[in-house]
């Protein structure tokens, strides 16, 4: 018997391969990357320092992972003591040697015929947590698997994939719990962001980025423009350990471009907000675009920084937003710090003292379109971009593009596109991209490395002294950090639609990111 | 949360029922029409930058399905852009006054002789020395095989007589000057943030990485095409209008 309970004991405490603790100390482990943008602060930087500028043009492929699905592959991998797990769309997780791009268990699961993803049926990534993976799923599920083999622990509905939520955004594992923003701001939802027990799958608090009546912010709407109001959290946010706050940033407005129905700012729609982790109470708000009508999301990565702001040392969030505006908040209480357009601009004429927009009125939607700077895919968009606490600089990938912005009726149905309008881009000679290295503090720009076409590559700084990125046009290429001199570039054969990372296998550091549908890994030769 | 629309509309339009034939408020549809088509496709779809549109049959377009997924998400590798920024509603709207306008279509007349034209084409104007049609030509400038099916009457004599007027987008002139200062000019083929690929008057590709090169000179504006302005004669300007109109690819 005794024998007995403790062979029971035994299997039941498995140590936990990777608890709260290592994500929490995740700069004391370079060689892993162990959450969305490697650590809480959203830096997606790498404290590796075997490729330098002055051995990266060495850097060859070493191998290749092909998903053979014809949707984008937007993953960042998680890396974990030699085994990478990547998400794969349209629904899909594997788990890789990471030595040799081997797969040792794949998960799909199959997509609903009806599925409503606006944009694409992506998937941006996965979390860990002690012994089990987490992902969200096109269907507005949240799956945990178990990490060494794929098995499903437990599978809980988030929302209803049938009035067009989803999850396309990779989860954030804290202390025994799992967060997930919603996805799906142009069906009439309602956003959300929410929190769920990492063991059971039960629901702990759900935030609801827009507030319903008698609530705080609810007079920012009109009508029951609320209900059907979006402000989707589709991308992962940054989480602040000391103060126990979650910093996440929040979608259009809905219907995105015609705004007749919804008068008022439309909290908290285009903004970031900081929830307190243990309930999901709002601690402040910050809003990016209020009353949006070009569809500029706020779902971009926060930075966390830690910065000197007039000789006070100050704990800032950072934050390069689609609507081509760089700002420098205070995280602990939500105020305006600085901010600066860091890509051409023409919706708003600058920001108050307040970092409060001065839109222009002209440069709203029309029946005939009307002439607008950024896009609507953003001066940024979901791709990340990273901050180098050794040169104190944010790097962005920029896209600078105008776009005719149409307005036309929006009428709400269940699962039906709720949008009221649209773009159409001007593209060829007259757009562009660049990689913009910006003072964290100010947004004063430091030094471009200017791109054939506007990108959808995401950064990686790295403490080798290098910073990474992709192009539309399939390279992939490494900037010096100080200089943005390019130092090495490789031809992949796609479109970038990616998120790079590095980590490290038999001491070796590897450079990681998807292209077209496959995932290259580099490392020197 | 719009980061990528390519897959977008239609999977919020493929509804299961298929309803009956909308009617269609013509006032309405003319000026999604005026608003999203008549830019390109001229007034009434009489024929511009785009193709002439009041035609019997629509060549990408065959049915109206296709109609609608073509005024959605536009032709890849064309100019035509997508519009799903119209709506289901919109998108029906302009396809039934394109269908309206190819109903009532009667077929155009190009003053002046094809065969003329087809032979100061080739002689007097040289220009199969730049452009192909058919298996004839050199391939330097763009292809004219269904050039007549492409632009309408008055696009084409205007390219003749002010050929930087309308410039397809992707056909760049490039002056480059290599770091041992060989100049190479010629059209831009493709281009990446590293490296240019030139296409040399000579029919000889080029590749260079940017870095070896000490100057890039990219005229987007300009045309490396002359006018025939004074070349020609107004009915011989005429006469070859008629034979480009004739132009219309392999049926």
């Amino acid at each position: 018997m005794k024998f007995f309970l403790a062979a029971a004991l035994l299997t039941v405490a498995l140590p936990a391969q990777v608890p709260y603790q290592r994500i929490l100390n995740a700069d004391k482990e370079p060689q892993n990357w162990l959450t969305y943008s490697r650590t809480y602060s959203g830096h997606r930087y790498s404290p590796l320092t075997q490729i330098s500028p002055a051995n990266v043009a060495r850097l060859k492929p070493l191998w290749t992972y092909q998903i053979e699905q014809m949707d984008h592959f937007e993953t960042t991998p998680i890396a974990v003591d030699g085994v990478l797990y990547v998400t794969e769309p349209p629904d899909a997780i594997s788990a890789l040697d990471a030595r040799s791009g081997r797969r040792l268990w794949r998960y799909v699961r199959p997509v609903p015929p009806d599925i409503q993803v606006c944009c694409g049926r992506v998937n941006r990534g996965a979390a860990i947590l002690d012994n089990t993976v987490y992902v969200g799923t096109l269907d507005a599920h949240l799956i945990a698997l178990n990490a060494k083999n794929g098995a499903v622990e437990w599978d809980t509905t988030v929302a209803d994939y049938k009035s067009g939520h989803s999850l396309t955004g990779a989860p954030l594992a804290l202390d025994r719990k799992i967060i997930v923003g919603i996805a799906g701001g142009e069906y009439g939802i309602r956003g959300f962001i929410d929190a769920y027990d990492a063991r059971s799958g039960k629901q702990l608090w759900r935030f609801w980025t827009v507030p319903a009546p008698g609530e705080p912010g609810h007079p920012s709407w009109t009508g029951e423009s609320w209900q059907r109001g979006g402000a989707p959290a589709w991308v992962t946010g940054a989480y602040d350990p000391e103060s126990n706050t979650l910093y996440w940033g929040t979608g259009n407005p809905g219907p995105d471009w015609n705004p007749d129905g919804r008068q008022g700012d439309n909290l908290y729609s285009c903004s970031v907000v900081a929830l307190d982790a243990n309930t999901g109470k709002l601690k402040w708000h910050f809003q990016f675009t209020p009353h949006d009508s070009h569809d500029y999301d706020s779902t971009e990565v926060p930075m966390l920084v830690d910065g000197v702001i007039r000789g006070q040392p100050r704990k800032l969030l950072v934050f390069a937003n689609r609507n081509a505006f760089y700002y420098v908040l205070d995280r602990t209480t939500g105020e305006f710090v600085a901010g600066k357009p860091y890509a051409k601009i023409t919706w708003a004429k600058g920001l108050d003292d307040s970092g409060r927009p001065q839109a222009d009125p002209a440069m709203e939607p029309s029946e005939k379109g009307t002439l607008v700077w950024p896009s609507l895919y953003g001066a940024t968009n979901w791709f990340s971009p990273t901050y180098s606490p050794t040169t104190k600089l944010v790097y962005v990938s920029v896209r600078e593009q105008s776009s005719y912005f149409y307005k036309t009726e929006a009428e709400y149905q269940k699962g039906v596109m709720f949008v009221g309008g649209g773009e159409r881009a001007v593209g060829g000679s007259q757009a562009s991209g660049a990689v913009r290295a910006l003072d964290a503090t100010t947004g004063a720009m430091k030094w471009e490395f200017k791109l054939q076409s506007p990108p959808w590559s995401g950064l990686l700084a790295t403490a080798g002294g290098l910073v990474f990125g992709g192009s539309m046009e399939g390279n992939f290429y490494a900037l010096d950090a100080l200089s943005g001199k390019p130092l090495w570039d490789y031809q992949t054969g796609a479109e970038m639609y990616s998120n790079v990372m590095s980590f490290a296998v038999d001491g070796q550091q590897r450079i990681a990111v998807t292209s077209g549908h496959a995932l290259f890994v580099f490392g020197l030769q | 949360m719009l980061s990528l629309l390519p897959v977008l509309m239609l999977l919020s339009q493929a509804g299961p029922t298929p309803a009956a034939p909308p009617k269609i408020d013509f006032a309405r549809a003319k000026r999604v029409f005026d608003n999203s088509c008549a830019g390109c496709h001229g007034p009434e779809g009489s024929g511009g930058k785009g193709p002439r549109l009041a035609v019997p049959k629509l060549r990408h377009a065959r049915t109206d399905d296709e109609l609608g997924q073509i005024i959605t998400w536009g032709i890849p590798g064309t100019e035509m852009p997508p519009s799903w920024y119209l709506g289901a509603d919109g998108v029906t709207l302009a396809a039934a006054y394109v269908r309206m306008l190819g109903a009532n279509a009667t077929p155009p007349k190009v003053a002046g002789d094809v065969a003329k034209g087809k032979e100061l084409f080739r002689a007097k104007g040289g220009c199969t020395n730049c452009h192909t049609v058919g298996s004839e030509g050199r391939a330097y400038g763009p292809d004219l095989s269904d050039i007549g099916a492409r632009r309408g009457a008055a696009s084409l004599r205007q390219s003749l007589v002010e050929p930087a007027a309308e410039i397809s987008e992707g056909f760049v002139p490039v002056h480059a000057t290599t770091r041992q200062g060989e100049k190479v000019n010629g059209i831009r083929v493709n281009e990446d943030t590293f490296t240019i690929q030139i296409l040399e008057p000579s029919g000889r590709f080029r590749s260079f990485r940017k870095s070896a090169l000490s100057a890039l000179d990219e005229r987007p504006t300009e045309s490396p095409m002359p006018s025939f302005k004074t070349t020609f004669s107004e009915n011989e300007l005429q006469d070859l209008v008629a034979y480009l109109s004739s132009l219309r690819g392999v049926e």
